[in-house]
């Protein structure tokens, strides 16, 4: 009879709701004893740091791109967001035959070649380069400009023996930057691009900001030609004259214009 | 002297007759596939677009995380959970454990995580604002306060069988969740890893407590924190449905003060006085996954603190006014 | 009646607050078992209120109200055992059947099984629908509806707040003789109304309460009897039949525009009819004159007083006494 399923029924709920409130006490329990002395609770252990493997991945049949650096890697600038990084991974898949994957994109606004360095120590950022058989890279623009930036162009900071000493600071930071890249992964082709002036169009700053960039990549080119799997790509001559055209609104950063150049150069060294 | 049994009986024969929990098993049934596949779509994008590697899309949240930290138009507050987080993130990176290995069991963690200050407090008011007030607003109360029952009886075996429902409202989500998920997930991963114990000072992750619990551990924990908010919740539904004779109107005010307080949530670093809000509190899950707290200075004691206030509270009012009151229509 | 029967109720005193307003200032009765107590008043007189108080949903401010020689607001545990009633319309749960109804019922108090509910269902003659949902029911099957519940704990006490609302005439009559079979088998039934001649036709006594007050409680036949009635007289000529009854001096005349009589009775009652309070014993002896004067009598009406009259008298008595 329909009565006697009803009161089956509640029965069957009344002993869920009952069980349910003991698993969720029990688990309530727990929760506070776990949270207020940690480890407490049974099936716990404690973590141990784990690398993982990499499979040999970085075959030739593949493009996989790792990139890194700063702003410029980021994209910053670009009101279409995709920066060097994404039109390099387009063209690319356009004239080539191979599959290209941009694996990872590890840029952080407003990093320095000593910051970089730093970053390169961790696991986890060598576990992507050493996934990639192509790493691109910019660096060295804040090394320089940073605080001229943030002083607004301030003439101080800009005198040429400061800026200089600053180069030189830098350099050695970049080394590292190459050497950490080269300890994750021998093999893969570590394209570098080069730093360009971004104040040829202010009188007083074109000639200053030349000799510091021209310091910069003299000294990139000196570490990158020791090595026959490392290109530098150079930018220099490609903002010389064209600043106007291919800065963005900071007056610091490419536009997307300024990116697409960079872009092309380095597609064309490396199809 | 009758004993509760009966009444308590009496009670869940209403609750299920009037349907109202069938509306909520539906609800779950239908919103949990919905965001199955918004989760599915979002696993799929990822994994076709970081090579099937979660590391390295681990690795692009982490990255894409540290350019908002430079960036001066990020409001601190939101900076300081973020590095929170980024620490965290980079700590699960390192010791080679994906916090979203997609399977079931995270669908529903995660499930539950986001249900505990909206949707499963709707669900228990679905049952809390109704089980008093609907006998006052059918007038029945007349016939149930007529049989040589003591008042506090009544109530009492309601607020049981509200708890009861309370308790199969947060199983049964977590149950649904993990069925539903299961299929296009699967239905592995509980004794997949999770890290827990992070102790945050200011913005500074401690790691020193960090340990690893198994998920099923860890979702057990996390359904009895959410039980327990879940309890005060449907206390002071009980009150309200005590104290308001319209069923819709008593859901209203619960709902209103819940929504209230989720939009507070956001805002209460600036009101640190917030923190003594039942709402602010509600998401006692947070001291478990190490996610700071909306306002300096809270901890898991003080929140269990202060719900436990407001809950007595309003089991005290109800209570009171239910055997005090004059039942004029 | 007998008067030496035991008091099932009783209500001494009680008065209720409500705010700052007396609701109800002085009601004392007791009603005994085995008979049909009725308690009539006009909406609004405090008649609900005076109920709500006799089943512990509302707490007097003052007084005392005992069951059976419980208190009921003290010990409803024990006092409410032994009362069945209907408050205002008999609402039950739609959602549930009338059997799961009664079920949800009989649970609240101990001892009851499912041969009383069946008895009950029996008694009240709803067996062929009472597994249909509530939510199905007419007005009047949910009348029997409550009656069943009301009977469910066998009280000794049975209290019935206007129960013939929403019942058709031949089910008023099937309820009143229902009701006689209760009180007869040693019940205590408490019967409330607006309307007096259901109360004369059920009641054996009854209390009259008017502004939260009891003005009488007295044997229905002994409230009425004593009493002026209106007389309405069909008779020609009508100057005659005038001069003759205002000669013996037994009769108070009226006019329509008096509107002491309910103008409903007044239909169809022609305009040469005469409208008089008079002492129903004396309607025989004037009658006889008119006829030995030679007056063509068509009609003699008696019409019960309304309650607003009946009021009105009960007032004016206590302020000449």
């Amino acid at each position: 009879m329909n009565r006697k399923s009803t009161s089956r029924l509640w029965s069957w709920i009344a002993l869920f709701g009952l069980l349910s409130t003991l698993v969720l006490a029990v688990g309530f329990g727990f929760g506070v004893a776990d949270i207020l002395s940690p480890a407490s609770v049974p099936f716990t252990e404690m973590p141990s740091v784990q690398t993982p493997p990499v499979k040999e991945t970085a075959q030739a049949d593949e493009w996989l791109i790792a990139t890194i650096g700063d702003s410029l890697t980021r994209g910053t600038g670009d009101g279409t967001g995709e920066g060097y990084v994404r039109r390099v991974v387009k063209m690319l898949d356009k004239v080539q035959d191979k599959p290209v994957t941009l694996l990872n994109n590890m840029a952080v606004n407003g990093m320095r070649a000593d910051q970089l360095s730093e970053r390169l120590n961790q696991e986890s950022i060598g576990y992507v380069l050493k996934k990639a058989n192509i790493v691109l890279l910019t660096i060295g623009g804040n090394d320089l400009f940073q605080s001229a930036r943030s002083e607004q162009f301030g003439d101080q900071s800009l005198n040429q023996d400061t800026l200089l000493a600053k180069a030189d600071q830098g350099v050695v930071h970049l080394k590292k930057v190459f050497a950490g890249i080269r300890k994750w992964n021998p093999d893969a082709l570590i394209v570098y691009v080069g730093l360009y002036n971004p104040f040829t169009d202010l009188e007083e700053m074109r000639e200053i900001g030349n000799n510091v960039v021209q310091k910069w990549n003299d000294a990139a080119f000196q570490m990158i030609n020791k090595d026959k799997n490392m290109i530098m790509v150079p930018t220099f001559d490609l903002f010389q004259q064209n600043i106007g055209m291919y800065l963005s609104s900071d007056h610091f950063h490419p536009n997307g214009d300024g990116y697409q150049a960079i872009a092309e150069r380095i597609v064309q060294s490396i199809r | 002297m009758s004993s509760l049994l009966p009444l308590i009986q009496n009670e869940t024969i209403k609750v299920l007759k009037k349907k109202r929990f069938y509306v909520v098993l539906l609800i779950l049934i239908v919103l949990i596939p919905v965001f199955t596949y918004a989760q599915m779509k979002i696993a799929q994008n990822n994994r076709e677009k970081f090579n099937q590697d979660w590391r390295l899309e681990l690795q692009q949240r982490i990255t894409d995380i540290q350019n908002t930290l430079g960036s001066d138009r990020v409001p601190e507050e939101w900076k300081k959970y973020r590095r929170i987080m980024l620490q965290q993130l980079q700590y699960y990176l390192d010791h080679d454990v994906n916090p979203d290995e997609p399977n079931g069991v995270t669908f529903t963690r995660t499930f539950m995580d986001n249900a505990v200050t909206l949707f499963i407090p709707l669900l228990v008011m679905a049952i809390a604002s109704d089980i008093v007030s609907s006998e006052r607003s059918t007038g029945t109360i007349k016939m149930l306060l007529t049989r040589p029952v003591r008042r506090w009886k009544v109530l009492l075996s309601k607020w049981i069988v509200l708890m009861m429902f309370t308790g199969i409202i947060v199983i049964l989500t977590a149950l649904l969740a993990y069925l539903i998920s299961g299929m296009v997930f699967g239905y592995g991963g509980w004794t997949f890893p999770i890290f827990t114990g992070f102790a945050l000072s200011g913005t500074e992750v401690n790691f020193d407590t960090v340990h690893i619990v198994p998920s099923w551990m860890y979702m057990l924990m996390q359904c009895g924190l959410i039980w327990f908010s879940s309890v005060v919740v449907a206390a002071l539904g009980f009150m309200i449905s005590v104290l308001v004779r319209s069923t819709a109107a008593s859901i209203v005010t619960l709902m209103a003060t819940l929504i209230a307080g989720s939009i507070l949530y956001n805002m209460a670093s600036s009101w640190p006085t917030a923190k003594y809000l039942f709402m602010i509190n509600l998401k006692l899950t947070d001291y478990l996954a190490g996610t700071p707290a909306p306002v300096e200075g809270m901890s898991l004691p003080f929140s269990l603190g202060v719900l436990a206030v407001w809950g007595i509270a309003g089991l005290f009012v109800a209570f009171r006014v239910f055997t005090k009151q004059d039942i004029l229509n | 009646m007998n008067s030496a029967a035991a008091i099932v109720l009783s209500v001494q005193q009680v008065k209720k607050m409500i705010g700052r307003k007396l609701i109800i200032k002085n009601v004392t009765f007791d009603v005994r078992a085995g008979e049909i107590f009725g308690f009539l008043g006009p909406n609004g007189s405090g008649k609900t209120t005076t109920i709500r108080m006799l089943v512990d949903l509302i707490k007097p401010t003052e007084g005392r109200i005992q069951v059976c020689g419980f208190d009921v607001n003290r010990d409803p545990e024990k006092a409410l055992r032994y009362v069945g009633s209907i408050v205002e319309n008999p609402e039950m749960y739609n959602f549930l059947t009338g059997w799961e109804n009664l079920d949800h019922f009989a649970r609240m108090v101990p001892e009851i099984g499912d041969d009383r509910i069946h008895e009950v269902v029996e008694i009240v003659g709803l067996s062929n629908r009472i597994h249909d949902k509530v939510k199905t029911y007419s007005l009047g099957m949910r009348q029997r509806l409550g009656i069943a519940q009301a009977l469910l704990g066998r009280p000794n006490l049975l209290i019935l707040d206007e129960p013939t609302n929403g019942l058709d005439p031949l089910g008023i009559k099937e309820l009143r003789a229902f009701i006689r079979t209760l009180a007869d088998s040693g019940m205590a039934v408490f019967v409330s109304s607006h309307l007096l001649s259901e109360i004369q036709l059920m009641c054996d006594r009854v209390a009259i309460i008017s502004r939260g007050e009891v003005l009488a409680v007295d044997d229905v036949e002994q409230l009425l009897t004593g009493r002026n009635q209106f007389v309405i007289w069909q008779a020609k000529p009508e100057k005659k039949a005038r001069d003759i009854l205002s000669a013996s001096g037994a009769v108070t005349f009226f006019n329509r525009e008096d509107e002491v009589i309910d103008e409903a009775v007044l239909v169809g009652v022609p305009d040469y009819a005469i409208l008089t309070e008079t002492q129903p014993e004396s309607i025989a002896e004037l009658n006889r004159k008119l006829m030995e004067a030679g007056v063509e009598v068509e009609g003699i009406q008696r019409i019960m007083p309304t309650l607003e009259q009946l009021f009105l008298e009960i007032t004016e008595g206590e302020r000449i006494e």
